[in-house]
């Protein structure tokens, strides 16, 4: 649940609230944040937030996090509006079966909070007002839950990061690396979900995607669901791949083995260079996760119009297996020995 | 009639919070080019880093196509918690 109130709140009652009944949670942490006065000098924060959009952005963090840490439920009540030092602002619940998770998740909301929630913030002080942005330290700590190939640099360590965990997570693959020193090339990113029966509030392996691309650090460059009609999966890839505002699409659904699988029948004949690699490495990936299932999946990949096309299946099992372990690494300008950014001036090349 | 909201800091340096551009600009791109002519220095700050642009509630990056009645809203670097 998510409250904004431009109200003081009751942080125990809604604890209390939050506990009650709980049959089959082991852990419940909790995080409270309040207005600091700096000893005197700020008189009052004054928190703005865009009503209607902030609801539904922090609805889309906390889902992510219930999704991500495996949690049975999560709450958050943030003000709004002016608040005195020494209140309450921000209240994060989160109830899981065991506590590692529930404290990560914690974590992980108040880091997205910090930076990702639209809210914007005037400090009145002694001195006057002014707005109060992100500091590197709020952007550094959100960095810390980037989904996909990161990296063992200097900073994670002194964050206290657990590296060799963050690695093994993400699989590097045999000889691969990543340039720590190198900055990562945003790439525009177009998500396709192909179904007959999902719309945008039940699409989760589109949703996963499309915030994988974002929190990768690329841009998402569009975002659609078309039904398992051969035709509207054409139009939709076809008008990305000629618009020039996109570099790479991936598509999920529809690689199945039933009749109303078509997406390989649909972008096969639209290739102008197929990667046959990439369905020989996803199924590799993928038997790893789900065994000989994976034989019932058709993954393809390949160039149209020199935009780089990725065909992944529909459950979010194979999405994240898919982004994760081989097209996050290989849209990673910073991925050593090879990258496809650094193909991408290339691929219209005569 | 495109609606615009401003937040934040931006709605220091243009002095309103809220204002309707007639004709509706059909892109971002136009309506950015439309608020240049009234306040370049409000324009100069839409530019500056880390400043979003969300189009009827829904974050957008790059040159959005607008609806007739399209709300734009121009976010700066967001800070709760």
């Amino acid at each position: 649940m998510i409250r904004l109130t431009d109200e003081t709140f009751d942080p125990g009652a809604a604890l209390n609230r939050f506990c009650a009944d709980r049959t089959v949670t082991g852990a419940v942490a909790s995080f409270l944040g309040v207005a600091r006065g700096e000893a005197g000098q700020v008189v009052a924060l004054e928190l703005e937030p865009y009503p209607g959009f902030t609801e539904a952005r922090i609805a889309a963090i906390v889902e992510t996090a219930v999704d991500r840490f495996g949690l049975q439920d999560a709450e958050v009540i943030h003000r709004v509006g002016p608040i005195p030092p020494g209140e309450p602002i921000v209240l994060v619940l989160t109830a899981a079966p065991h506590r590692r998770e529930a404290f990560d998740a914690c974590d992980y909301l108040m880091d997205y909070l910090k930076s990702r929630a639209p809210f914007w913030k005037k400090e009145h002080g002694r001195d006057g007002p002014r707005w109060v942005e992100p500091t590197a330290r709020d952007l550094s700590d959100v960095e810390r839950w980037r989904v996909g190939p990161s990296l063992p640099t200097a900073a994670a360590k002194a964050q206290g990061i657990d590296v060799d965990l963050e690695i093994s997570m993400n699989a590097l693959t045999p000889g691969g690396r990543y340039d720590e020193a190198a900055a990562i090339t945003p790439v525009r990113v177009a998500v396709l979900t192909i179904s007959d029966t999902r719309d945008e509030e039940h699409d989760t392996s589109g949703r996963l995607l499309a915030e994988r691309v974002e929190k990768a650090g690329h841009c998402l460059a569009g975002k659609a669901i078309v039904a398992d009609e051969v035709a509207a999966i054409r139009a939709q890839v076809k008008t990305w791949t000629t618009s020039g505002q996109v570099d790479a699409i991936v598509t999920t659904g529809g690689t199945g083995l039933t009749g109303r699988d078509v997406t390989p029948e649909a972008i096969d004949p639209l290739f102008d260079k197929r990667i046959d690699g990439f369905s020989v490495v996803f199924h590799l990936v993928s038997y790893q996760s789900v065994g000989l299932s994976t034989l019932q999946s058709r993954a393809l990949a390949g160039i149209i119009d020199g935009v780089f096309v990725f065909c992944l299946p529909g459950s979010n099992g194979a999405v994240k297996d898919g982004w994760d372990k081989v097209i996050a690494a290989q849209l990673d300008s910073r991925h050593r020995p090879c990258n496809m950014v650094e193909l991408m001036p290339r691929l219209l090349e005569i | 009639m495109t609606r615009v909201l401003l937040f934040g800091r931006l709605r220091d340096i243009a002095g309103w919070r809220e204002r309707t551009f007639e004709p509706p600009a059909e892109r971002l791109s136009a309506l950015k080019a439309m608020i240049r002519l009234a306040d370049p220095a409000l324009a100069d700050a839409l530019e500056s880093p880390g400043v979003q642009a969300a189009v009827d509630k829904a974050l957008v990056r790059g040159d959005a196509g607008l609806r007739p009645e399209a709300e734009v809203a121009f976010l700066p670097p967001m800070s709760g918690g």
